[in-house]
């Protein structure tokens, strides 16, 4: 496949093997209820769409424990990995109710912590300054970029984090 | 994933959402439903197995990190199904579209990947692209701009001490 096609998610043929080495299952224990898989409470999706910051509240305490969590058991390859797991999930969510911002946070700390086997004492400052940034930009309600002081904490954050988790990366411009 | 009403569908889908998180679920589902597409939601890629073995779907759209499993094993199975369902297209929607994650998506069995956060324009382009027919247009009406223009707005807060005292703190952290 070629760079471009990749770039473009272009459409590819599907080959099925003859040899069936895994069943989809359709009855027993382990089947799904279409039926009740179709069913949604559209109260709970009207409330999400209203008042995304409540939810994401709960996604940052969240992360605040996870992460006093890791401060404490550093070299825990599975709490690094949980920390990353709940940013995933802002990152996923947060852009898509206008919050930019905490998507463009939560991003920087993915790509910061992401295959990291331990925390040393800066790193572990550094995710915390990820943290409080997340913090500051749900206390002041900061849609898109969050303007000019958005834009200059993301910067910041961005220039902190190439300097220390990132040494040997270029400045940001 | 803004902007609802300055698009419409030609055309009724049943699409699958595989997707843990509530919130994304719930926004992908509010978002096609108010197309007209019927959607199945599903947590897990065990779940989305099942379902697609159960019932036909014109598209799946397939988170990648799920409990149980993962988007990537699911779509393998899904592949190997010895039904027409092994035919199912599969977006993948993923906050990591790095371009190697993107290939083994693809060598997975899906037929393309779309960012999280999702973008809707972007998310209807991709499902018609991938199943090769045009059914949503875009209609740049009066209340979808003026719903865009809101939605999109950023809060800007002139008291910006909060993030200067922010940045004083990080510029006492360096490398060595």
């Amino acid at each position: 496949m070629s760079e471009d096609e990749l770039q473009e998610g272009a459409f590819e043929v599907i080959h099925v093997p003859d040899i069936i080495s895994e069943r989809v299952m359709l009855n027993g224990p382990n089947a799904v209820d279409v039926d009740a898989l179709d069913k949604m409470d559209m109260a709970f999706v009207e409330k999400i769409s209203n008042n995304y910051l409540a939810f994401f509240h709960d996604d940052l305490e969240a992360l605040k424990a996870a992460f006093s969590s890791l401060s404490e058991d550093r070299q825990n390859r599975e709490k690094i990995e949980h920390l990353y797991t709940i940013s995933h999930d802002i990152k996923g969510q947060a852009g898509s109710f206008g919050f930019d911002l905490i998507t463009a946070i939560a991003d920087l700390l993915c790509s910061s912590i992401e295959n990291m086997d331990a925390i040393g004492d800066k790193q572990l400052e550094i995710i915390g300054f990820h943290v409080e940034a997340m913090r500051i930009a749900e206390m002041k309600k900061m849609k898109g970029m969050g303007g000019p002081a958005g834009e200059k904490l993301f910067v910041g954050l961005q220039g902190v984090v190439s300097k220390v988790m990132r040494p040997n990366d270029p400045s940001p411009a | 994933m803004q902007d609802e009403r300055s698009f419409r569908a030609n055309r009724v889908l049943d699409i699958l959402v595989a997707e843990d998180s509530p919130i994304i679920q719930a926004i992908l589902l509010r978002f096609l439903s108010s197309l007209g597409h019927r959607v199945v939601t599903v947590e897990n890629g065990r779940e989305a197995v099942g379902a697609v073995g159960a019932k036909d779907f014109d598209i799946v759209l397939m988170d990648i990190r799920m409990p149980e499993m993962d988007g990537v094993a699911a779509t393998r199975s899904i592949r190997r199904t010895p039904t027409d369902a092994a035919l199912t297209p599969i977006i993948a929607c993923s906050a990591d579209s790095s371009r190697e994650k993107v290939a083994q998506f693809l060598e997975a069995g899906m037929n393309a990947c779309i960012d999280k956060p999702v973008d809707k324009a972007a998310l209807l382009a991709c499902i018609d692209r991938v199943l090769g027919k045009e059914i949503h247009e875009m209609l740049p009406g009066e209340d979808g701009e003026k719903s865009a223009a809101e939605d999109g707005a950023e809060h800007i807060d002139e008291d910006d001490s909060d993030v200067s005292a922010f940045l004083e703190k990080i510029a006492t952290a360096d490398g060595d």
